[in-house]
Parts: C-alpha cells; structure tokens; sequence
C-alpha cells in the first residue's frame, strides 16, 4: 500500500514494511526479495530494479553488544575484504560506518531486547536523506502484525510464520498457533484473469479440499469488495475423535485486481457438547478502502 | 555483508529476437503458436527411424501471457522493456513481472524459438 509524503526530500511514494515485530519505511520500488520467518534472528533484504538497496538484519538479545568491539570487527572485515572503511557516522541513536558503495547502521532497543542493523547499498552516489527516513522509520512494532508481499494482516498474538512462499504474483503465508490447533493461511495472487475460471466460491471449496459446509457461502459487500464467506468442518486424517472447523473467506480487490483469500483450521473435538468454539480473530486487508476480512 | 550483486541487470539488458525460421500464426480466440523446424538428429537413421518417426516441425502453443511475451519479444526492445509492458498490462510489480518474463523467456530460449543478444558493452553491476 504505497503511501506518499513524510519523507521530506525524497518525493518518491514510499511503502511501510512491517516484518516480524520490525517496522521499517522505504521508498515503494524496493521490494523484499529475500527474507527470513526466524523472529529471533533473521534478516530481510531489498531491491530495486536493478539490484539489491538495503539489509535489514535484525537479533533479539537481552543485552546491547560491545558497540567499540563490534565496529572494529567490522572494520577489519571490511580491510579483509580490500574496502577501505570510511566514517563514524551517527543518526539519534543510531551508529553507523560508511564504506565504498554501502553504509552498515546498528541500533538497539532496550525496551524490546532487539538489536537491528541496517545496511544500504549504494549503486551510485549516497542519497542521505533517503538513509535517514528509512532510519527514522525502522523500530520495533507489534509482533502480530505484518505488512508485506501487498498484504496487511493481524494475528492472534505469538502465533507464528511457519511457511512463507513466494512465487511471482503468488504469496501465501501459513501461520500456526502455539498450540498448533490452528491453521491460518492468507494468499494473495494476481493474474486472476489469466487462470480464474471458477466462482470464488468455487475456487475456495478446492483450496479447502474434501469438506462438508455447514453453512451455504455468504456474499458480503463492503466498500466496492465482494467477499465470500464459507464455513465448513471436515475430517481430521488417522484422528478420528477430533475434526477440523474451517472459516474462509476470498475476495478480490478492485483497486489492484488480485485475489485475496483467508482460510482458518482450527482441529476441535466430535464430541465437545458446548457448541463450536469461537475462531480467533484475525484480520486480513488489501487496501485502504477495506479494513480487512 | 551477506548481499552480493546479483546477475538480473545482464538479463534486463538482453534484447529478445525471435527465431528467423519460426512461424507464428493466432487463431481467432487470440491463442499464439509457434512453429519451429526441428534438426533431423543424426542418429535419427534407418533402421531407428523406422522406429521413431521425425518430427520435422515442433509447435509450441503460448498461453495468453506468453503470447503476450512472445509479441513484445520482437527484437526492438530490451528484457527490461518487456518487463515494464507485462507489469503494467498485468498489474504486476516489476519483480512480480521480471520473474515470470525472464523465465518464460528462458524456457523460449530452451525450446530453440527466441534468441536473447547480450549488449557487449553493457554497464553490469560488478
């Protein structure tokens, strides 16, 4: 969802990323081609069109590092690799290092026990003000929430990211519970006039495979977004006792065209008497016009 | 530094030709196909002939983004043009589109119908 203005004076419309419990803002051509599902020690990685922009590197520790030691290391590699280190720099609190074609910054949070380092590559000259709104805007947020790949999602809290795949015009992203009784997987995909032949509802029974509706799909219409909603239980594999209660949903988004989709498993006992259990909440939005499903 | 510079920008600036030999025709729902001559292969002799029946034509039927590529891939423009056509046509982010394209294009390549010229003198990122 890119956004415009704040940024001073880079007048290119910028795009806020968050990730993992990080938030960070850069300019909306950087796309994340690499990243890691690790909340605790992980890193992300930024391109433009031709080549990688910036790694954000991030570790969650309890204590901050010996700031002089890591830089002097750091120093050393960099003469290692035959690059000449140049300045200290320093943004608040940030502590950075320039050296020929990049600019390597580390912060830590204490308040969030999180260390993050950010390293810009420069393919032709050092654009400050751009390093300084991405740095103004890279801090810690809230764990369960997560924008990226044109998606904003919300989770229960400590669930986690167990898979993410990212293909061209086709990311989907699974999410389980603590406990693992719950599924989450929200998708986006894009050249849906290419290869949607079905009904979304149709199209969501197949994702869903072998299942039996316990309710007819609904249609609901908010903010030009058509969704359908679909709930349905179905057989929990070489489990019998138990079974799988599953809420859907799928839409397409008329601003940008692609096909969102949401499906929730949740694994519950055949024989709970007390009606079915309340699904968690969970919110998935494509644009600015809906807030999410 | 983990990062390093990877080789996208040498495919950017390749400029996709169609094969001079390769036909295309499109029917009347707008479905591309390609014909290409197939190389008699020389072991391709009596008495395996006999056998294995020579193809000495090789269709190839594109579906409508690759049709769409195969038209944009006439030699006048580079990868990256083509990319820029197809994420705007599609809706795509250029990343989105620079993956598909770039991989369609291969698989041309593969299959003997497009052939890719790399600038010579071509400003590649070390």
């Amino acid at each position: 969802m890119p956004s415009d203005g704040g940024h001073g004076m880079t007048a290119l419309p910028w795009e806020e990323t968050l990730w993992n419990g990080i938030a960070l803002s850069h300019p909306a051509d950087w796309e994340m081609l690499q990243f890691s599902r690790n909340t605790t020690q992980g890193r992300c990685a930024f391109a433009d069109r031709h080549s990688f922009r910036l790694e954000l590197n991030w570790r969650r520790v309890s204590a901050p590092p010996d700031w002089d030691r890591m830089w002097s290391d750091y120093r050393s590699r960099l003469l290692q690799d035959g690059t000449t280190p140049g300045d200290s720099l320093s943004q608040g609190e940030w502590q950075g290092l320039a050296a020929t074609g990049t600019t390597r910054w580390s912060r830590y949070f204490p308040d969030h026990g999180l260390l993050l380092e950010l390293v810009f590559i420069w393919p032709d000259t050092r654009d400050s003000a751009l390093e300084s709104n991405v740095l103004e805007s890279c801090m810690p947020a809230l764990p369960n929430h997560g924008r990226a790949f044109g998606m904003d999602w919300l989770t229960p809290d400590h669930w986690q990211l167990a898979k993410g795949d990212i293909k061209p015009a086709q990311a989907s992203l699974t999410f389980h519970d603590p406990g693992h009784a719950c599924e989450l997987r929200l998708s986006r995909q894009g050249l849906v006039s290419v290869w949607l032949t079905d009904s979304l509802h149709e199209w969501l029974m197949k994702q869903i495979g072998t299942c039996t509706p316990i309710s007819p799909a609904a249609i609901h219409d908010e903010a030009g977004h058509s969704v359908t909603r679909l709930e349905a239980s179905q057989a929990e594999p070489m489990r019998p006792w138990l079974m799988r209660r599953i809420a859907a949903a799928a839409w397409i988004c008329p601003t940008d065209g692609r096909l969102y989709s949401r499906i929730i498993r949740k694994t519950v006992s055949r024989f709970r008497q007390a009606g079915p259990e309340p699904l968690p909440l969970i919110r998935l939005s494509c644009c600015s016009e809906f807030h999410g499903e | 530094m983990k990062i390093t510079h990877d080789t996208w920008t040498s495919m950017l600036q390749a400029v996709p030709h169609h094969n001079r030999a390769s036909r295309t025709s499109t029917d009347s729902d707008g479905q591309v196909t390609v014909v290409v001559k197939n190389i008699r292969p020389r072991y391709l002799r009596p008495p395996l002939s006999w056998i294995v029946a020579y193809q000495p034509e090789r269709r190839i039927i594109l579906d409508p983004l690759g049709g769409f590529v195969w038209t944009q891939c006439d030699g006048s423009r580079p990868v990256e043009a083509v990319v820029d056509q197809v994420a705007t046509r599609y809706a795509l982010t250029f990343h989105e589109a620079r993956a598909a394209v770039t991989q369609y294009i291969q698989s041309l390549v593969q299959r003997g119908v497009l052939a890719l010229v790399i600038p010579q003198t071509g400003a590649c990122p070390p």
